[in-house]
């Protein structure tokens, strides 16, 4: 089988990974090839308007396992294809010289066992680094069941390591992924973020200490394939940054790829859930938000109509309006259309003078969420009384129908402010 | 009476007219890029001499009395080219020279949100032009990348391969001004568009570029086609030298 026949089917395996990010980490050239942009950088969208930043391919989608979910599961019949270490690290080359790409994300089916497997994502990225004195980015994937040693071996080549925990509960990874076993992912993981935490204590203690996925590690969460609601989701989304020191979740709207009694039969994958799924989780990172504050007993789902941050807002009005001239940079970062950013410029620029509605734009504050929100210098400008009925009422009209059709455009890209 | 004043167009001849204007106090009616201008009754037109001296002069000011910042923002900002950009600076820079580096913050200030602006389109299109450009392998080996960008920013793209390709030999070429910029061994040069030699694709090439657009066709997930959001992402006007888009 030529190179080209087996990146069309080992990029194809590969693409319902959802993860392409390749910022947080600063490897430089050391009389190499490459380094790493800490913004991370996208180099193509594909067709799916998907940020194309990194080379994914499988290293092989030849896989033992028969998880109910995946197209490479071991009883789909479709062509298999196995690369050699050789052969993805030119590729990578190739690739990385004419700025296709910002590096390598590396990901297997598993064959013949997991610690085959790693051993040869292992070989792969020793090749890359040390034979071909590749400085790009590499982002390998952990392989469930493969020997922890084997991982941080990989986790000391690669810029960031992750493990898809795929389906949000034990009950459903038993019922659809039989042969995984749910210790086989938490391991590596805890594994891995106790190896960060441990690694940034020896940094400063000892100058020499060596790089250990400084991109930090993540996962990927199945959606729509399960009965959980996201309430359950975010929790466990929330718990792993808090526990296991993740860098990112990602949230992949389930696309049927094979029938199966025990999978929902979907026409469609759930695009609108996965995108308001990313906005809740950014709140969780980014403005402080704790998963309880977004759900209530009797409403376990988001509502889809609008984000989350400005339904929380409307669920929350007896917090509002706030003055602009004088809430503090926490209560800012809560109205709707202010972002870190521009709150922390409305801060900044409050010392140089009160701020009149008129500068507000020009610092960067979307109007047309927040103005419902906010008083600037005494004044409620939203043009509506401060109604709670007519507010939602409002808002819902106004924002409502642009923002589905914006659907998945923020949790696609490389965008850093939301 | 008032002056016009005539530069080169280049950040150094830009800096030194920012020095006329603060060492004379003559703030130009018009300011003029470029070599020629046409004579006028009313105002005079005083041709600028780009002065590398002068212009250090002009840096170091700005690096001491405002802040580093500034400094970059306002270089960024040059780039675009845009129509007022330099008038835009010269007001800039007084308020700046007065306030020191706390004038940044003056977010609603109309020179900052001017000067802002025009330095965040520059940086967009840096940013954009990392990612969107496409480098050919020549037979002399050396790696090639024609480009078409909005704004004058040959330069800060090629700071971005420096060290990413310092083994390589490379170059990249803006094809709308015509102009260069060449990586040998551990310079860039800037160079007219002229001087380049024929561009004569390697054997290899044409391989690469088809194991790409391999790619760029499997990793795309067809119940999730969506054009319009590709393109937002990545406009029709950069399509010209993208490999995948050809």
């Amino acid at each position: 089988m030529d190179i080209e026949e087996k990146l069309a089917i080992l990029a194809d395996s590969a693409k319902y990974d959802v993860s392409c990010s390749s910022s947080g980490s600063n490897r430089k050239n050391k009389g190499g090839i490459g380094n790493s942009a800490p913004s991370g950088i996208c180099h193509s969208w594909s067709d799916d308007g998907r940020c194309i930043s990194l080379l994914k391919i499988l290293f092989t989608n030849e896989c033992i396992y028969d998880c109910a979910y995946c197209v490479n599961r071991a009883s789909n019949d479709r062509p298999r294809a196995t690369f050699t270490p050789d052969e993805v690290a030119r590729l990578t080359l190739g690739f990385y010289k004419r700025n296709y790409i910002e590096g390598l994300f590396l990901s297997s089916g598993i064959k013949n066992s997991p610690d085959y497997t790693m051993e040869l994502i292992y070989k792969t990225l020793y090749l890359l680094r040390e034979e071909y004195n590749f400085n790009g980015y590499i982002h390998a994937k952990a392989i469930p069941g493969s020997t922890l040693q084997l991982v941080n071996k990989v986790g000391l080549l690669a810029d960031r390591i992750s493990v898809n925990i795929e389906l949000p509960s034990r009950t459903s990874l038993d019922k659809l992924a039989p042969q995984k076993k749910a210790e086989d992912i938490l391991k590596p993981m805890k594994n891995i973020g106790d190896k960060i935490v441990a690694r940034k204590e020896n940094k400063q203690k000892f100058r020499n200490t060596p790089k250990y996925v400084p991109a930090g590690h993540s996962t990927q969460l199945i959606v729509g394939a399960t009965p959980e609601n996201d309430n359950k989701i975010v929790n466990l989304a929330a718990s792993l940054y808090n526990n296991f020191n993740l860098k990112r979740v990602y949230y992949s709207a389930f696309m049927p790829v094979k029938s199966d009694a025990r999978l929902p039969a979907l026409n469609k994958p759930p695009l609108l859930r996965e995108h308001r799924l990313y906005q809740a989780d950014w709140l969780l990172r980014f403005y402080d938000f704790s998963a309880q504050e977004l759900f209530t007993e009797d409403q376990p789902n988001l509502d889809y109509r609008l984000d989350p941050k400005l339904n929380w807002a409307l669920n929350n009005l007896h917090k509002f309006p706030i003055e602009i001239n004088k809430a503090s940079y926490e209560e800012l970062l809560r109205v709707p259309g202010i972002g870190p950013r521009s709150a922390g410029r409305i801060v900044a620029a409050r010392r140089e003078g009160s701020l009149s509605y008129l500068n507000l734009p020009k610092i960067g504050m979307v109007l047309k969420r927040a103005k419902y929100f906010i008083t600037c210098q005494g004044k409620y400008q939203a043009g509506i009384p401060f109604q709670e009925e007519i507010i939602e009422d409002r808002v819902i009209k106004e924002m409502g129908k642009k923002d589905l059709h914006q659907t998945s455009l923020f949790s696609l890209g490389e965008l850093d402010d939301g | 009476m008032m002056d016009n004043f005539i530069y080169d167009g280049s950040f150094t001849g830009f800096l030194t007219l920012i020095y006329q204007v603060f060492k004379k106090k003559n703030i130009p009616a018009q300011i003029i890029r470029g070599k020629e201008a046409q004579l006028n009754l009313i105002y005079n037109n005083i041709t600028i001499k780009s002065d590398e001296e002068k212009a250090d002069q002009v840096t170091e000011a700005i690096i001491a009395e405002i802040s580093h910042k500034a400094y970059r923002t306002l270089y960024r900002a040059f780039l675009s080219e845009i129509e007022g950009v330099e008038r835009a600076a010269i007001f800039y820079l007084q308020k700046g020279f007065k306030r020191g580096s706390s004038y940044l913050n003056s977010w609603a200030d109309e020179e900052v949100v001017f000067i802002n602006q025009a330095a965040k389109k520059v940086n967009r299109e840096v940013h954009r032009f990392k990612g969107l450009l496409r480098f050919r392998m020549l037979q002399e080996k050396i790696l090639y990348a024609p480009f078409k960008p909005d704004y004058n920013i040959s330069f800060p793209v090629a700071q971005h391969f420096k060290n990413r390709l310092a083994g390589e030999r490379w170059g990249i070429h803006d094809k709308k001004r015509n102009t260069a910029v060449i990586y040998q061994e551990d310079e860039l040069l800037i160079v007219p568009g002229e001087e380049l030699a024929e561009i004569k694709f390697a054997e290899e090439e044409e391989l690469y570029q088809s194991l790409w657009q391999e790619f760029f066709n499997n990793i795309s997930i067809e119940k999730r086609k969506n054009l319009k959001l590709q393109k937002s992402f990545m406009p029709q006007k950069y399509w010209e030298y993208l490999v995948e888009k050809k």
